[in-house]
């Protein structure tokens, strides 16, 4: 469906893509990498709104750059919060609908019929200017779905969306991938991305740093130590009882904000846990965090 | 070929929307008035003298503001307010996206043009006549000549309104009155040309002498017309060519 071959890509002295070989297949890919990593460049590439400096990028075949042939069976949900704000939702998904080939019958007829499954129906007369972000996500996506394209990209489409939203987004995007639609998702946090999808393409400063399944860079991170912060006002008393599980590798007492820091190679283990320091032990526990669930981390160990 | 109509009337729609619009219509009735008070200034002047004086003076740089204003709008605007995206990324081949909106920013503009003049005309009590007649065509024509070119500088050019009003403004109303034969650069030289508006008597004082008296026009309205027409056909070409080859792209913050 999508072949990169070596793509590349500068602008000027900075280079967006760096020699970036991948095939995406039909199903859900997630493009993951922290803000700046190169994932907007690549979409843009893949949409053939740029070109590659060097390298190719065939899409069904076809060069994408201008090319309308791409573009019938491609649609985009871009990054960016513009639109014709004097337009409504449904004049907005309309228009579009027009510039897709549709007749005017059809593009009304479709225009519904999106805006139903994005759950715009009701709001879709309202004019784009007075939109939460979350009704303009709603709305980019319609835009991107309504003429049934094949390859569906999507650049952080779950920015501004609410708990209930991302989870009919999430549900939406696994019917799309079951009609057998290539849908290709950008994200830069990984939780978000594991809920959407096991295949991943990992961007870090436009290198394709690795690409698979998202489990076996989860294999890969629990190589290493997990660091736990836990937030107690009894730091050495929860310090002292931790340090005895087996699991536990190093117990270090936070003196500049409180609390403690801990290293454990069983995460999970250590969570089911935790919550025994406080119902059986009678400990105080006012917060705890994970700070190596976090892409930056996940670079690190990978380029390590 | 078959989106182009489509790409011609939303374009149009679009530039023609009331709140967009209202401002040329206030121009136009404000040409009106500009009128009457210019006819009540200078009694010695007939509705005819009246009429090219202000439609040379003001309605023919109304019409380069116009297009310069929605030129603009064809691409540079889209790309400034990121919502090309949209455009780019549909099954519209790239020329006829950028010939059918800039036929519909042309069309706006000689709206536009046509208004003011026909603002002027009732102001002054001209008649309707040849030299208005005249006057639209030579207006139909320099809102395609301007929109081409305008649509030009702003493929070439990031924030090329600024540049379009410099020479709406600034070069066209000032190479015309040039001396020797520079004023044959100009659009508005050859609009005029078109025009044929009644020479009118300079008026003569005492105060000291122009330095050098100003070129007289003598470009034919029939090489005129083809001078105007090449440019909005060779224009309109390299534009396509050069849309079609480019990227134009918003630059985005977050990647």
């Amino acid at each position: 469906m999508i072949q990169i071959e070596n793509a590349s890509r500068w602008f000027g002295q900075v280079i967006g893509v760096n020699d970036v070989t991948h095939t995406i297949e039909p199903g859900v890919t997630a493009l993951l990498g922290m803000n700046g990593a190169g994932k907007s460049t690549l979409l843009r590439l893949i949409t053939g709104q740029i070109q590659p400096t060097t390298g190719s990028i065939k899409v069904f075949g076809n060069e994408p750059f201008a090319n309308p042939e791409v573009y019938k069976r491609m649609g985009y949900c871009p990054e960016i919060d513009q639109f014709y704000e004097h337009k409504t939702g449904r004049q907005f998904v309309n228009y579009l609908a027009r510039l897709a080939g549709m007749s005017a019958a059809e593009a009304k007829s479709r225009t519904d019929e999106v805006l139903h499954e994005v759950g715009m129906a009701d709001r879709a007369d309202k004019k784009l200017a007075g939109y939460s972000k979350g009704m303009r996500q709603r709305i980019k996506l319609a835009q991107a779905i309504l003429h049934d394209p094949d390859i569906i990209l999507l650049d952080e489409p779950l920015n501004g969306l609410d708990p209930v939203g991302r989870r009919e987004f999430m549900s939406y995007l696994h019917t799309l991938a079951e009609r057998g639609k290539t849908i290709l998702v950008s994200s830069h946090i990984l939780f978000e991305v594991e809920q959407m999808t096991k295949s991943i393409m990992l961007l870090h400063r436009g290198r394709l740093l690795a690409a698979g399944d998202v489990s076996l860079i989860r294999e890969y991170i629990d190589k290493y130590p997990h660091r736990v912060r836990i937030e107690t006002p009894q730091p050495r008393e929860v310090a002292a009882k931790l340090i005895q599980l087996p699991y536990v590798l190093k117990v270090e007492f936070d003196e500049w904000r409180g609390g403690i820091e801990l290293q454990t190679r069983e995460l999970n283990q250590f969570f089911a846990f935790l919550p025994t320091l406080t119902t059986e032990e009678n400990f105080t526990i006012t917060g705890f965090s994970s700070p190596d669930n976090n892409l930056e981390s996940i670079f690190h160990y990978l380029i390590e | 070929m078959s989106i182009a109509p489509f790409v011609f009337t939303s374009t149009l729609q679009d530039m023609l929307r009331p709140k967009r619009f209202a401002i040329w219509v206030i121009v136009a009735i404000a040409m009106v008035v500009l009128g009457q008070v210019f006819l009540r200034f200078t009694p010695t002047s007939t509705s005819t003298t009246a009429y090219s004086t202000l439609s040379e003076l003001i309605v023919f740089r109304i019409l380069a503001l116009a297009a310069a204003i929605f030129a603009t709008g064809v691409v540079s605007q889209e790309v400034e307010q990121k919502t090309i995206v949209y455009l780019l990324t549909r099954p519209v081949p790239r020329p006829v996206l950028i010939l059918a909106r800039t036929l519909a920013a042309s069309v706006t503009v000689s709206i536009v043009g046509i208004l003011a003049a026909v603002g002027t005309a009732l102001g002054t009590r001209a008649s309707f006549g040849d030299l208005f007649l005249r006057d639209c065509s030579a207006l139909i024509l320099g809102a395609f000549a301007y929109c081409a070119l305008f649509v030009l500088v702003s493929l070439l050019i990031n924030k090329s309104m600024v540049i379009n009003l410099i020479f709406a403004f600034g070069y066209e109303a000032a190479v015309p009155k040039m001396p020797g034969d520079i004023y044959k650069v100009s659009i508005n030289s050859y609009l005029m040309s078109i025009a044929s508006h009644p020479k009118i008597a300079p008026v003569t004082s005492d105060a000291a002498p122009v330095a050098t008296p100003a070129a007289v026009n003598t470009i034919q309205p029939g090489a005129a017309w083809l001078a105007m027409i090449g440019l909005v056909v060779l224009c309109s070409m390299f534009n396509a060519q050069w849309f079609d080859r480019n990227e134009y792209v918003p630059r985005e913050d977050g990647d």
